[in-house]
Protein backbone atom coordinates (compact mmCIF):
# COMPACT_ATOMS: atom_id res chain seq x y z
CA UNK A 1 0.00 0.00 0.00
CA UNK A 2 1.34 3.45 -0.86
CA UNK A 3 0.57 6.89 0.47
CA UNK A 4 -2.07 7.33 -2.21
CA UNK A 5 -3.91 4.28 -0.92
CA UNK A 6 -3.67 5.60 2.61
CA UNK A 7 -5.05 8.98 1.57
CA UNK A 8 -7.88 7.19 -0.17
CA UNK A 9 -8.71 5.34 3.01
CA UNK A 10 -8.53 8.48 5.09
CA UNK A 11 -10.84 10.30 2.70
CA UNK A 12 -13.14 7.29 2.66
CA UNK A 13 -13.79 7.80 6.34
CA UNK A 14 -10.96 6.00 8.12
CA UNK A 15 -9.25 8.85 9.96
CA UNK A 16 -8.16 6.44 12.68
CA UNK A 17 -5.49 5.00 10.40
CA UNK A 18 -4.04 8.38 9.45
CA UNK A 19 -4.05 9.64 13.02
CA UNK A 20 -2.47 6.43 14.29
CA UNK A 21 0.24 6.79 11.64
CA UNK A 22 1.01 10.34 12.83
CA UNK A 23 1.30 9.13 16.43
CA UNK A 24 3.44 6.19 15.33
CA UNK A 25 5.82 8.54 13.49
CA UNK A 26 6.18 10.66 16.63
CA UNK A 27 6.87 7.59 18.75
CA UNK A 28 9.31 6.20 16.19
CA UNK A 29 11.22 9.50 16.17
CA UNK A 30 11.38 9.57 19.98
CA UNK A 31 12.61 5.98 20.16
CA UNK A 32 15.26 6.51 17.47
CA UNK A 33 16.36 9.74 19.17
CA UNK A 34 16.72 8.07 22.56
CA UNK A 35 18.82 5.23 21.17
CA UNK A 36 20.95 7.52 19.01
CA UNK A 37 21.74 9.86 21.91
CA UNK A 38 22.85 6.95 24.09
CA UNK A 39 25.14 5.74 21.29
CA UNK A 40 26.50 9.23 20.68
CA UNK A 41 27.34 9.71 24.36
CA UNK A 42 29.05 6.32 24.46
CA UNK A 43 31.19 7.43 21.51
CA UNK A 44 32.17 10.64 23.23
CA UNK A 45 29.88 13.21 21.64
CA UNK A 46 29.38 16.35 23.71
CA UNK A 47 25.90 17.56 24.61
CA UNK A 48 26.55 20.58 22.41
CA UNK A 49 27.26 18.38 19.40
CA UNK A 50 24.17 16.29 20.10
CA UNK A 51 22.03 19.40 20.53
CA UNK A 52 23.29 20.79 17.22
CA UNK A 53 22.51 17.51 15.47
CA UNK A 54 18.98 17.49 16.87
CA UNK A 55 18.40 21.18 16.27
CA UNK A 56 17.97 22.00 19.96
CA UNK A 57 20.13 23.67 22.59
CA UNK A 58 22.76 21.82 24.59
CA UNK A 59 20.65 22.39 27.70
CA UNK A 60 17.50 21.00 26.07
CA UNK A 61 19.30 17.88 24.88
CA UNK A 62 20.80 17.27 28.31
CA UNK A 63 17.56 17.95 30.17
CA UNK A 64 15.71 15.45 28.01
CA UNK A 65 18.30 12.69 27.80
CA UNK A 66 20.79 13.34 30.59
CA UNK A 67 19.33 10.77 32.95
CA UNK A 68 19.22 7.94 30.41
CA UNK A 69 22.34 8.78 28.44
CA UNK A 70 24.57 10.21 31.14
CA UNK B 1 -10.71 13.45 53.96
CA UNK B 2 -9.27 9.99 53.30
CA UNK B 3 -6.79 9.49 50.50
CA UNK B 4 -9.04 9.06 47.51
CA UNK B 5 -6.65 6.99 45.43
CA UNK B 6 -5.69 3.65 47.00
CA UNK B 7 -2.03 2.70 46.68
CA UNK B 8 -2.86 0.23 43.92
CA UNK B 9 -4.52 2.91 41.80
CA UNK B 10 -1.58 5.26 42.31
CA UNK B 11 0.64 2.43 41.13
CA UNK B 12 -1.46 2.11 37.98
CA UNK B 13 -0.98 5.81 37.16
CA UNK B 14 2.75 5.63 37.92
CA UNK B 15 3.17 2.62 35.65
CA UNK B 16 1.11 4.38 32.97
CA UNK B 17 3.52 7.32 33.05
CA UNK B 18 6.49 4.97 32.72
CA UNK B 19 4.84 3.24 29.74
CA UNK B 20 4.13 6.57 28.04
CA UNK B 21 7.78 7.60 28.39
CA UNK B 22 8.99 4.23 27.19
CA UNK B 23 6.87 4.50 24.04
CA UNK B 24 7.87 8.09 23.36
CA UNK B 25 4.40 9.50 23.98
CA UNK B 26 4.09 12.97 25.41
CA UNK B 27 1.00 12.39 27.48
CA UNK B 28 -0.58 9.60 29.47
CA UNK B 29 -3.45 8.20 27.42
CA UNK B 30 -6.08 5.61 28.20
CA UNK B 31 -3.97 2.93 26.50
CA UNK B 32 -1.18 3.64 28.99
CA UNK B 33 -3.62 3.39 31.90
CA UNK B 34 -4.59 -0.02 30.55
CA UNK B 35 -0.94 -1.07 30.48
CA UNK B 36 -0.66 0.33 34.01
CA UNK B 37 -3.45 -2.01 35.15
CA UNK B 38 -1.59 -4.95 33.58
CA UNK B 39 1.57 -4.04 35.51
CA UNK B 40 -0.07 -5.57 38.56
CA UNK B 41 -1.13 -9.06 37.45
CA UNK B 42 -2.26 -10.11 40.93
CA UNK B 43 -5.17 -7.68 40.95
CA UNK B 44 -8.76 -8.56 40.18
CA UNK B 45 -8.61 -5.93 37.44
CA UNK B 46 -5.74 -7.58 35.57
CA UNK B 47 -7.34 -11.01 35.90
CA UNK B 48 -10.60 -9.70 34.43
CA UNK B 49 -8.75 -8.74 31.24
CA UNK B 50 -7.26 -12.20 30.70
CA UNK B 51 -4.21 -10.84 28.84
CA UNK B 52 -0.73 -9.99 30.06
CA UNK B 53 1.51 -6.95 29.76
CA UNK B 54 3.83 -8.26 27.00
CA UNK B 55 0.80 -9.15 24.86
CA UNK B 56 -0.66 -5.67 25.26
CA UNK B 57 2.65 -3.97 24.48
CA UNK B 58 3.05 -6.15 21.39
CA UNK B 59 -0.49 -5.31 20.25
CA UNK B 60 0.23 -1.57 20.49
CA UNK B 61 3.47 -2.04 18.56
CA UNK B 62 1.61 -4.04 15.91
CA UNK B 63 -1.00 -1.29 15.51
CA UNK B 64 1.79 1.23 14.96
CA UNK B 65 3.60 -1.04 12.53
CA UNK B 66 0.45 -1.49 10.47
CA UNK B 67 -0.18 2.27 10.33
CA UNK B 68 3.43 2.94 9.30
CA UNK B 69 3.26 0.17 6.72
CA UNK B 70 0.29 1.99 5.21
CA UNK B 71 2.66 4.93 4.68
CA UNK B 72 5.17 2.63 3.05
CA UNK B 73 7.45 2.67 6.08
CA UNK B 74 8.65 -0.74 7.15
CA UNK B 75 10.07 -0.90 10.64
CA UNK B 76 11.06 -3.91 12.67
CA UNK B 77 9.88 -4.21 16.20
CA UNK B 78 11.59 -1.37 18.05
CA UNK B 79 11.70 -3.09 21.39
CA UNK B 80 11.81 -0.64 24.27
CA UNK B 81 15.31 -0.44 25.65
CA UNK B 82 14.38 -1.57 29.15
CA UNK B 83 11.26 -2.73 30.91
CA UNK B 84 9.45 0.00 32.76
CA UNK B 85 10.07 0.19 36.46
CA UNK B 86 7.02 -0.92 38.40
CA UNK B 87 8.11 1.02 41.43
CA UNK B 88 8.43 4.33 39.64
CA UNK B 89 7.12 7.31 41.49
CA UNK B 90 5.35 9.40 38.88
CA UNK B 91 5.75 12.74 40.58
CA UNK B 92 8.46 12.57 43.22
CA UNK B 93 8.37 16.36 43.49
CA UNK B 94 4.96 15.99 45.10
CA UNK B 95 6.70 14.73 48.23
CA UNK B 96 8.74 17.89 48.56
CA UNK B 97 7.51 20.52 50.99
CA UNK B 98 4.80 22.36 49.17
CA UNK B 99 3.35 25.75 49.70
CA UNK B 100 0.25 27.39 48.41
CA UNK B 101 -3.32 26.31 48.33
CA UNK B 102 -4.17 22.95 46.82
CA UNK B 103 -6.56 22.82 43.94
CA UNK B 104 -9.93 21.58 45.07
CA UNK B 105 -12.90 19.72 43.64
CA UNK B 106 -12.79 16.49 41.73
CA UNK B 107 -9.83 17.26 39.53
CA UNK B 108 -7.93 13.96 39.49
CA UNK B 109 -4.69 15.85 39.12
CA UNK B 110 -5.36 17.57 42.42
CA UNK B 111 -6.57 14.59 44.45
CA UNK B 112 -4.25 11.90 43.12
CA UNK B 113 -1.69 12.63 45.79
CA UNK B 114 -3.92 11.93 48.77
CA UNK B 115 -3.84 13.46 52.23
CA UNK B 116 -0.94 11.36 53.48
CA UNK B 117 1.50 13.31 51.37
CA UNK B 118 2.37 16.92 51.19
CA UNK B 119 -0.24 18.81 49.30
CA UNK B 120 0.83 19.54 45.74
CA UNK B 121 1.37 23.08 44.68
CA UNK B 122 -0.89 24.49 41.98
CA UNK B 123 2.10 24.26 39.64
CA UNK B 124 2.45 20.53 40.32
CA UNK B 125 -1.25 19.99 39.78
CA UNK B 126 -1.02 21.86 36.50
CA UNK B 127 1.94 19.72 35.48
CA UNK B 128 0.05 16.50 36.07
CA UNK B 129 -3.06 17.82 34.37
CA UNK B 130 -1.13 18.51 31.19
CA UNK B 131 0.48 15.08 31.42
CA UNK B 132 -2.91 13.38 31.09
CA UNK B 133 -4.81 13.13 27.81
CA UNK B 134 -8.40 14.32 28.02
CA UNK B 135 -9.53 10.70 27.79
CA UNK B 136 -7.28 9.62 30.65
CA UNK B 137 -8.47 12.57 32.72
CA UNK B 138 -12.09 11.59 32.05
CA UNK B 139 -11.39 8.01 33.12
CA UNK B 140 -9.82 9.07 36.42
CA UNK B 141 -12.61 11.59 37.06
CA UNK B 142 -15.19 8.86 36.44
CA UNK B 143 -13.43 6.50 38.86
CA UNK B 144 -13.28 9.28 41.44
CA UNK B 145 -16.99 9.99 41.05
CA UNK B 146 -17.95 6.34 41.56
CA UNK B 147 -15.55 5.61 44.43
CA UNK B 148 -17.74 6.93 47.31
CA UNK B 149 -20.47 4.42 46.43
CA UNK B 150 -18.13 1.41 46.66
CA UNK B 151 -17.08 -0.58 49.75
CA UNK B 152 -13.46 0.58 49.52
CA UNK B 153 -14.62 4.20 49.16
CA UNK B 154 -11.42 4.88 47.26
CA UNK B 155 -10.26 4.62 43.68
CA UNK B 156 -8.92 1.10 43.10
CA UNK B 157 -7.36 -0.47 39.98
CA UNK B 158 -10.74 -2.16 39.43
CA UNK B 159 -12.56 1.19 39.32
CA UNK B 160 -9.98 2.59 36.90
CA UNK B 161 -10.46 -0.45 34.67
CA UNK B 162 -14.27 -0.20 34.80
CA UNK B 163 -14.02 3.42 33.65
CA UNK B 164 -11.63 2.36 30.87
CA UNK B 165 -14.01 -0.38 29.74
CA UNK B 166 -16.81 2.18 29.36
CA UNK B 167 -14.88 4.10 26.70
CA UNK B 168 -16.15 3.40 23.18
CA UNK B 169 -13.94 3.37 20.08
CA UNK B 170 -12.02 5.28 18.83
CA UNK B 171 -10.68 5.65 22.35
CA UNK B 172 -7.10 4.27 22.32
CA UNK B 173 -7.80 1.80 25.14
CA UNK B 174 -10.90 0.51 23.33
CA UNK B 175 -8.88 0.08 20.14
CA UNK B 176 -6.21 -1.84 22.05
CA UNK B 177 -8.78 -4.05 23.80
CA UNK B 178 -10.42 -4.85 20.46
CA UNK B 179 -7.05 -5.74 18.99
CA UNK B 180 -6.42 -8.05 21.96
CA UNK B 181 -9.83 -9.66 21.53
CA UNK B 182 -10.97 -8.67 25.01
CA UNK B 183 -14.77 -8.66 25.40
CA UNK B 184 -15.34 -5.38 27.21
CA UNK B 185 -18.85 -6.26 28.39
CA UNK B 186 -17.69 -9.62 29.74
CA UNK B 187 -14.79 -8.00 31.58
CA UNK B 188 -17.15 -5.50 33.16
CA UNK B 189 -19.43 -8.32 34.23
CA UNK B 190 -16.52 -10.12 35.82
CA UNK B 191 -15.75 -7.01 37.83
CA UNK B 192 -19.32 -6.93 39.10
CA UNK B 193 -20.55 -4.00 37.07
CA UNK B 194 -24.34 -4.34 37.02
CA UNK B 195 -24.86 -2.17 33.94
Amino acid sequence: MDVGDLLTRVRAGDPALGLRAVGALHRLAEQVEAQAVVTAREQGWSWEQIGDALGVSRQSAHAKHGRAAG
Amino acid sequence: MPARFAAGARGVVGAALAEARLRGDRRIGTEHLLLGVLHHPDTEAARALGVDLPAARSALAALDQAALAALGIAVGALAPAAPADDGVDPWPAARAPASGEPASGDDPAAVLFGHDRQRPTPAQVAQLRTALSSGARAVLSRALAVAPTTPARRVTPELVLLALLERPPPDPAATLLDRLGVDRAAARGQLGDPS
